[in-house]
């Protein structure tokens, strides 16, 4: 069941990542849909299933890249495992410390992901333009991240709020002197 | 701890392990992958496109509530700024009734007839060789023994037209011809029975003449000049200050407005207008609308007293 959650999973973010990643591009920016999915399921599965989502996430990436697979599964998978430390530090409970976590590791995973590719390209690595790019994809990254999470925030306690006050029955205080 | 570190490791060598293997052999693998994501992409796109079909018209409800609301706030304040206006209105009749019972009786001008009423007479105008003939004396002769002589009629020089009609019909010099509202020029003599006309080109004609304009804003009563004949085609319109602005295409009418004719008549159009360095007064030539009038019949403008005013006295 779990593996079925876990491929389930995956598939919509390679979709997601396939159809809204484009359409979500700012210039060369464009957000790693699969990247969010990480940290999603680093947060939310096990150890192990985490793990396992990462590598999958990766060869995912692999497969929408240009060329090659195997780069975007060692990085995918560094990654979940500093996460993994990351949340097992507290890290995530932190409001202004995550963003900057999350920032930091996805920018390190991404320049080696793109410097990795020039050098299995034979081509020099132009490291202002990788550091760059890292940087822009990761903070759109992140930055869509935590803007979804305040829209969901947003949506659920509005609709809680709704549902308490649909709920709540009104009583007039001639009723309450004929029945108590 | 070890089977975790051992899963992570055999995940890593795995992938730079992929990084070797000759693209020909993963590209099946990744075209196969890109397809099993085209139904989900379907998928997503129609569904993106609802969401952004729904925005659109909650965005559209939206406006529309805000152009509503609006449009009653104008409302309310229009109506509120009505009634204010009627309130007024009531008080200043209210005001104006008190003024005029305190001014005692109004004075209320009471109409007078004209002095002077216009009267169109239609006359024809001769042809050349019937003309040709009567200057010959050929037709004077044969209608002497009927009692026509020569001073009763005026046949004037070669060029000039003549019309058919005379003293007979009240007809004396100087009175102006009309082709409907064209000035055709004026009586130049007048016989018994036939009178000589003196057209705008004519050398000596002379008329007061106004410019007019045609604007947005409706017509613009222009300065006003003397129109002369110069025997030409065209006419000159003199005494037209530098200062004003004038235009070729621009009317020229009668300037006359001594309460005979309700509207001025059409003298032609101007059809070039110079201003010489250091001139005072612009030099316009207008072309005569007569010229292109088919005449047969003209009207010549008489004025009469008005019989109403004589009965009176």
């Amino acid at each position: 069941m779990r593996s079925v959650v876990l491929l389930v999973y995956c598939y919509l973010a390679l979709v997601l990542q396939a159809s809204a990643a484009p359409e979500l591009a700012v210039g060369e920016f464009v957000p790693s849909l699969l990247a969010m999915a990480l940290v999603i399921g680093v947060a939310r599965f096990d150890e192990a299933a985490s793990t396992a989502c990462a590598a999958g996430l990766g060869f995912l990436a692999d497969c929408l890249g240009p060329t090659g697979v195997g780069v975007e599964i060692v990085a995918f998978t560094l990654m979940g495992v500093v996460l993994q430390q990351a949340r097992r530090g507290g890290i995530f409970q932190t409001v202004l410390l995550a963003p900057l976590v999350l920032f930091v590791v996805l920018w390190g995973g991404f320049t080696g992901s793109l410097a990795a590719r020039s050098a299995l390209a034979g081509l020099p690595c132009d490291w202002n333009r990788c550091l760059t790019l890292a940087a822009g994809n990761a903070g759109y990254t992140v930055l869509l991240g935590i803007a979804l999470l305040l829209a969901a925030r947003g949506s659920v306690a509005c609709f809680s709020s709704r549902r308490r006050a649909v709920s709540e029955e009104y009583v007039s205080n001639r009723w309450r002197m004929l029945t108590q | 701890m070890f089977s975790r570190l051992t899963l992570i490791l055999f995940i890593c060598s795995a992938g730079a392990g992929l990084t070797f293997v000759p693209p020909e052999l993963t590209e099946p693998l990744r075209g196969l992958v890109r397809d099993a994501a085209h139904p989900g992409q379907f998928t997503t796109t129609a569904f993106m496109g609802l969401v952004r079909h729904v925005s659109e018209r909650v965005h559209d409800w939206q406006t529309a509530e805000e152009q509503l609301e609006q449009l009653r706030t104008a409302l309310a304040k229009n109506e509120r700024a009505m009634r204010q206006l009627q309130e007024d209105q009531a008080r200043l009749r209210e005001e104006l009734e008190q003024a005029r019972a305190k001014a005692g009786p109004r004075l209320v001008p009471s109409s007078s007839e004209p002095l002077l009423v216009p009267h169109l007479i239609e006359a024809r105008l001769i042809g050349s060789e019937t003309a040709s003939l009567w200057r010959n004396r050929k037709l004077l002769d044969a209608g002497s023994a009927d009692g026509v002589e020569t001073s009763l009629l005026v046949l004037g020089r070669d060029d000039q037209l003549i019309l058919d009609v005379g003293t007979d019909a009240a007809i004396s010099e100087r009175q102006p011809v009309y082709a409907g509202d064209v000035v055709v020029g004026r009586i130049a003599a007048a016989g018994r029975w036939t009178s000589t006309l003196e057209s705008v080109t004519d050398a000596n004609f002379r008329g007061a003449a106004r410019v007019l304009r045609k604007t947005d804003a409706g017509w613009w009563r222009g300065p006003t000049g003397l129109l002369k004949g110069d025997g030409s085609e065209l006419c000159l319109l003199d005494g037209i200050e530098a200062s004003q602005p004038v235009e070729v295409g621009d009317a020229v009418v009668t300037a006359t407005e001594d309460g005979v004719l309700p509207v001025p008549m059409f003298y032609g159009k101007i059809v070039e207008a110079r201003l010489r360095p250091g001139g005072t007064r612009w030099e316009i030539r207008v072309e005569p609308a007569m010229k292109n009038q088919r005449l047969e019949t003209v009207h010549v403008l008489r004025t009469n007293l008005n019989p109403t005013r004589l009965l009176a006295n």
